[in-house]
C-alpha cells in the first residue's frame, strides 16, 4: 500500500521565496476559478483585471503601508510575542499625527512639522504597543486580547475627537477634521495615490530592520527570546528589556505608518475604522507569508497590495461585480497562500507500507 | 544453536542531513532475549538511529526487517503498531493526563469507549508486576523526573513491545534507579523480548549487554560480545584517534587559596516546584580558585539550589553574596553580567535558543558589542567548536537539531568562554562522552586555577572527587558533609548520600 507522508525540512530564504511566489500565482488562479464559477464572470476576464491590478502603481501606495507595519510584526512575531494591536497602533499614531499638524504652530512648517508629526505617531503607537507588554509580562495578561481590545479603544478615540472636540468647522456636519495645513502634506505622486518620501522609507525600514534583527545583539537576543527567554538571561541580556523591546519596535513602526496615511492619504482625521481600513489586520498576513524574514516583506507586502488594488479595479471596471466577491476572491487567495507557507515546511513523501 | 530470526535488522542504514551523513551504512541486529547496546561518542549517529526505527526519521537507504520482514516506518504510531517501543531521555508525556490515561493512549485495542475502570485495573497491574512505586492516579505534571521515566517505561510496556528502544535513558536517573531498571531490563530480555540500548557511557554497555555495537561518525566500528571486550577496546572503538589515556587531575594545595571568599551563600531557604522545601537553609562560601563539589542523590535541593544562585528561583529566606555583595535580589541576566556564569541541567530547555544558529546562540554572550558580524559569529563558534569538538554540520545548523551531548558543549563552551568569575555548573559532563567529560573537567580545574569559585554539583561521585577542593554531600535539601577532597573517598560519600 502506497502512503502519502509530511516531513519537517529546513528551508533556506531563497527557496522559500520561490516556493511561496509560485504558492502566491497558484492561489490567485484558484481564486480565479472559483469566483469565476461563482460570478459567471469570465475567467480571462478576470485574469486580466489581476494582471492590471499588479501593473498599477497605486499598489505602492498599499505596499508602503503594508510593509512598514508588516517589518515591525516580523519583530515582535520573532520573538513569539502576538501583537495583533497594529490596528490601534496605526489609529493612534493618525491621531499624533493630526495633532501636531492641526494643533500646533509646527503644522505650518514644511519638513519640521511632518518630522516631529510623524516622530509623535510612532511615540503614540509605541505606548499603545507598551501598555499591552506591560500588562503581558507584569500581570500575564495575554498579549493577543489586550492588543484586540486596544483596537477597539483607538477606534473609539478616534471617533470620540472627530465628532467631537476635534470635528471640523467646514465639514458640512461629517464626522472630520478640517483638511491639515498643505505645509504638513506628503506629496502624492502626480495621477497616482502614493508618495515618494513613504515609499522610500519603507525601502530604508527594509535593510534596516534586517541589520538590526541579522547583525545586532539586540536582534539576535529577540530571536532568540521567541525560543528560549532563559538563554537571553544566561547571555547577560536582560529578557524583559528584549520582549519589551521586540513589542514597541512594532509598535512604533505601525503608529509610524498611520501617521503617514494621515500626512500622504487622508490628511485629516476620520473615524477610526476608516483611518486603520483593516491595513494593520492584513499586515498580519503580510509578516506572516514572509516567513518572518524582514527581506522577504516587499515581496509579501507587494503580493497583498496588488489583491488589495484589484478590489477596487472590480469595483469600479466596466464588468458589474459587487465587492463581495471582490473580497471573497481576496480571502480565497490569502487563506491557499497561509496554507501552502505552513505546508512549505514540510517535504511531501510516498512510502510504502 | 538455532539461528533465531532477529526480533529487528537494520541493513545498510543511511541517513543524511544537510552536510553531514548522521548514519552511514549502519547494519546490526537484534534477537529475541537480547539486549544489545548502541554505544558512541556523542554526536555518532546513535540517537539517528533510535529515531529511524520509531519512525521520527525516515531513512535515506538501508532495509529495515522486523522478524523477518521488510517494513516501512512512517511514524511512532506505525512503530507502535509493528510492536516497537521507545523511551527516550525526555518524557514524552501529557503532563494534564493522570498516569494511567496516559498509558491508555497509548493503548490502540483499548478503543475510546471503553471504561477507564479497566484502564486503572491494567495499569495497576503493570506497575505490581514491575514493582514500581507510582501512583496511576496522579497526574503526570506532579510526578518527578524519575517518576515520569517509569511511565514512559510503563507505556513501552503495556503495549507488550518486541523491541523496547532505551535512548540514553539512564542520563538524569539516580544510581538507585538505575539499578532497579536493569533489574527490570533482565526480567523483560528473559520474556524473549529484545532491547536495543543506547548509551555513551561504557560503564552501563558493559554490565548490561549482551553485544554491544560501538558508532562513530555514522559508521559501525565493530561489534562486540559478552565477555571479549574491556572498556579499553571499547574506548579505542569509540574514540579513535581521539583516545588518549589522561593524567590526573592535579589540584591546587588547599593552604594557598586566599582568605577572602567570592561565592557566599547564607541560609538559602528555596521551595521546589510544587511548593515543597526543597533547599533547607544551606550555608556555605567558595574562596578564589577554589572547586567545591556537591554531591548527592538528584532531588534532594540540588536543581533548586543552583536555580536560587543563578537568579532563576527566588529563595524565601537567605542571602547569596558574590564578592560581598548581595546579589539575592538581582535577575539572572545581572548576575551574568558580574560574571556569574550558569550550566543548567536541561540545555535545550534553559541553556540555549534551539531555533536560532550554533553562531547565533555563541554571539549571543557577546557583550558589550552591539553590533555582531557575520565573521565574528563564526570566529566565536568555530572557537567553540575546536574547543569542545562539538559534532556539527555547519556554524549555521539550528541548535535545537543536534544531539543532546553536543547541544550541552554548546551550553559549556558559551558560558565558559565568557572567563567568568563564579561558575555554577549543574551536571555539567553527565550528557557526554568520556573523551569530551574528561575535556570539560579540565577546563574547569584550569578556570579555578586562573581564579574563579566554582560549584559543582554532580551526581557522579567520583568526578565530584576529583575536580573539588572540598565535597559536600547534600540530602533532603541540607549539606550533611563538608570534606577537604584529600580527607575522603567515594565509599564515604556514598554511604552517607544513601542516608
Amino acid at each position: 500500500m502506497l502512503r502519502v507522508v509530511l516531513v519537517r525540512r529546513e528551508l533556506g530564504r531563497r527557496t522559500y521565496a520561490v516556493l511561496m511566489g509560485s504558492s502566491a500565482v497558484l492561489s490567485i488562479l484558484v481564486s480565479i476559478v472559483v469566483v469565476a464559477l461563482a460570478s459567471s464572470m469570465p475567467p480571462q476576464t478576470l485574469l486580466f483585471k489581476v494582471g492590471e491590478s499588479y501593473a498599477n502603481l497605486n499598489t505602492l501606495r498599499y505596499f508602503s503601508t503594508l510593509t512598514i507595519i508588516g517589518l515591525g510584526l516580523t519583530v515582535a512575531y520573532s520573538a513569539k510575542l502576538w501583537n495583533i494591536g497594529a490596528e490601534g497602533q496605526l489609529v493612534v499614531g493618525a491621531i499624533g499625527a493630526t495633532a501636531v499638524a492641526l494643533f500646533t504652530p509646527l503644522g505650518h512648517i514644511p519638513v519640521l512639522g511632518i518630522v516631529v508629526g510623524l516622530i509623535l505617531a510612532s511615540l503614540l503607537g509605541l505606548l499603545w504597543g507598551l501598555a499591552a507588554i506591560l500588562l503581558k509580562l507584569k500581570l500575564g495578561l495575554n498579549e493577543v486580547l489586550v492588543t484586540l481590545l486596544l483596537n477597539y479603544i483607538a477606534y473609539y478615540t478616534a471617533d470620540y475627537l472627530v465628532y467631537g472636540p476635534w470635528r471640523g468647522i467646514y465639514v458640512h456636519g461629517y464626522p472630520e477634521t478640517d483638511l491639515i495645513p498643505q505645509e504638513s502634506w506628503l506629496l502624492r505622486v502626480y495621477g497616482y495615490s502614493f508618495s515618494y518620501p513613504v515609499l522610500l522609507t519603507a525601502l530604508i525600514l527594509v535593510v534596516l530592520v534586517y541589520m538590526v534583527m541579522k547583525f545586532t545583539r539586540l536582534g539576535i537576543a529577540i530571536r532568540a527570546y521567541g525560543s528560549n527567554p532563559r538563554a537571553v538571561e544566561l547571555s547577560g541580556i536582560s529578557s524583559f528589556r528584549t520582549a519589551v523591546a521586540a513589542f514597541v519596535i512594532s509598535a512604533a513602526l505601525a503608529g509610524l505608518a498611520g501617521g503617514f496615511e494621515l500626512f500622504a492619504v487622508h490628511r485629516k482625521l476620520v473615524p477610526g475604522y476608516k483611518i486603520g481600513a483593516g491595513l494593520g489586520y492584513i499586515s498580519i498576513i503580510v509578516a506572516w507569508l514572509s516567513g518572518l524574514n524582514p527581506l522577504l516583506v516587499p515581496l509579501s507586502a507587494y503580493y497583498v497590495s496588488g489583491l488589495m488594488v484589484f478590489r477596487y479595479v472590480l469595483q469600479i471596471g466596466t464588468v458589474n461585480i459587487g465587492d463581495a466577491f471582490a473580497q471573497f476572491f481576496i480571502g480565497i487567495a490569502l487563506l491557499s497562500t497561509l496554507a501552502t507557507s505552513s505546508l512549505a515546511r514540510y517535504k511531501i513523501k510516498v512510502v510504502r507500507s | 544453536m538455532v539461528e533465531e530470526i532477529p526480533v529487528v535488522s537494520v541493513e545498510n542504514l543511511t541517513k543524511r542531513f544537510p552536510g553531514v551523513a548522521a548514519l552511514d551504512g549502519v547494519s546490526l541486529e537484534v534477537r529475541p532475549g537480547e539486549i544489545h547496546a548502541v554505544l558512541g561518542e556523542n554526536g555518532a549517529g546513535k540517537s539517528t538511529l533510535a529515531k529511524i526505527l520509531y519512525g521520527i526519521y525516515s531513512p535515506d537507504g538501508g532495509r529495515i526487517l522486523i522478524e523477518g520482514h521488510e517494513v516501512s516506518i512512517a511514524s511512532p504510531r506505525d512503530a507502535m503498531k509493528l510492536g516497537i517501543a521507545m523511551v527516550s531521555q525526555r518524557p514524552q508525556l501529557v503532563e494534564e493526563l493522570n498516569v494511567a490515561e496516559n498509558i491508555a493512549l497509548s493503548l490502540e485495542e483499548i478503543g475510546i469507549l471503553t471504561s477507564m475502570k479497566r484502564v486503572y485495573e491494567y495499569s495497576h497491574k503493570l506497575v505490581e508486576r514491575f514493582g514500581l512505586d507510582v501512583d496511576v492516579t496522579k497526574p503526570v505534571w506532579m510526578l518527578s523526573y524519575t517518576q515520569k521515566q517509569m511511565v514512559e517505561l510503563l507505556r513501552a510496556l503495556a503495549i507488550e513491545a518486541k523491541l523496547l528502544i532505551l535512548d540514553e535513558v539512564t542520563t538524569y536517573l539516580p544510581k538507585i534507579v538505575k539499578k532497579k531498571l536493569y533489574g527490570i531490563l533482565k526480567s523483560l530480555k528473559f520474556e524473549g523480548r529484545g532491547i536495543l540500548f543506547i548509551t555513551h557511557k561504557i560503564g552501563e554497555a558493559l554490565d548490561l549487554a549482551d553485544r554491544i555495537t560501538v558508532l562513530r561518525r555514522g559508521k559501525v566500528v565493530a561489534t562486540f560480545t559478552r565477555g571479549s571486550v574491556d572498556g579499553d577496546a571499547l574506548r579505542k572503538a569509540m574514540f579513535g584517534e581521539r583516545y588518549a589515556p589522561q593524567n590526573e587531575i592535579v589540584k591546587k594545595a588547599p593552604q594557598r587559596f586566599e582568605e577572602k571568599s567570592v561565592l557566599n551563600v547564607e541560609g538559602l531557604v528555596v521551595l521546589g516546584d510544587h511548593g515543597e522545601l526543597a533547599v533547607n537553609s544551606v550555608s556555605f562560601n567558595i574562596r578564589r580558585g577554589e572547586v567545591l563539589s556537591i554531591a548527592g542523590i538528584a532531588g534532594n535541593g540540588q536543581r533548586e539550589l543552583v536555580e536560587a544562585i543563578a537568579g532563576f528561583r527566588k529563595p524565601v529566606k537567605g542571602r547569596v553574596l558574590f564578592e560581598g555583595v548581595d546579589i539575592s535580589r538581582e535577575p539572572p541576566f545581572k548576575r551574568a553580567l558580574m560574571g556569574l556564569a550558569f550550566i543548567p541541567e536541561d540545555p535545550f530547555k534553559q541553556g540555549v535558543a534551539v531555533d536560532l544558529s550554533l553562531a547565533e546562540n555563541m554571539a549571543l554572550k557577546l557583550v558589550g558589542k552591539m553590533f555582531i558580524t557575520f565573521e565574528e559569529s563564526v570566529e566565536v563558534a568555530r572557537k567553540a567548536i575546536d574547543t569542545l569538538s562539538i559534532a556539527a554540520p555547519s556554524v549555521r545548523t539550528p541548535v535545537g537539531t543536534l544531539s543532546g551531548g553536543n547541544v550541552q558543549k554548546v551550553v559549556v563552551a558559551r558560558e565558559l568562554m565568557a572567563q567568568p568569575r563564579v561558575l555554577v555548573a549543574y551536571n555539567p559532563t553527565r550528557m557526554l562522552d568520556e573523551a569530551s567529560a574528561s575535556k570539560v573537567r579540565r577546563m574547569i580545574r584550569s578556570l579555578a586555577d586562573k581564579g574563579a569559585a566554582v560549584l559543582l554539583i554532580s551526581e557522579d561521585v567520583e568526578e565530584a572527587v576529583e575536580l573539588g577542593d572540598r565535597v559536600a554531600v547534600m540530602s533532603r535539601g541540607q549539606i550533611v558533609g563538608l570534606f577537604s577532597a584529600g580527607s575522603v573517598n567515594v565509599e564515604m560519600l556514598e554511604k552517607l548520600m544513601a542516608e
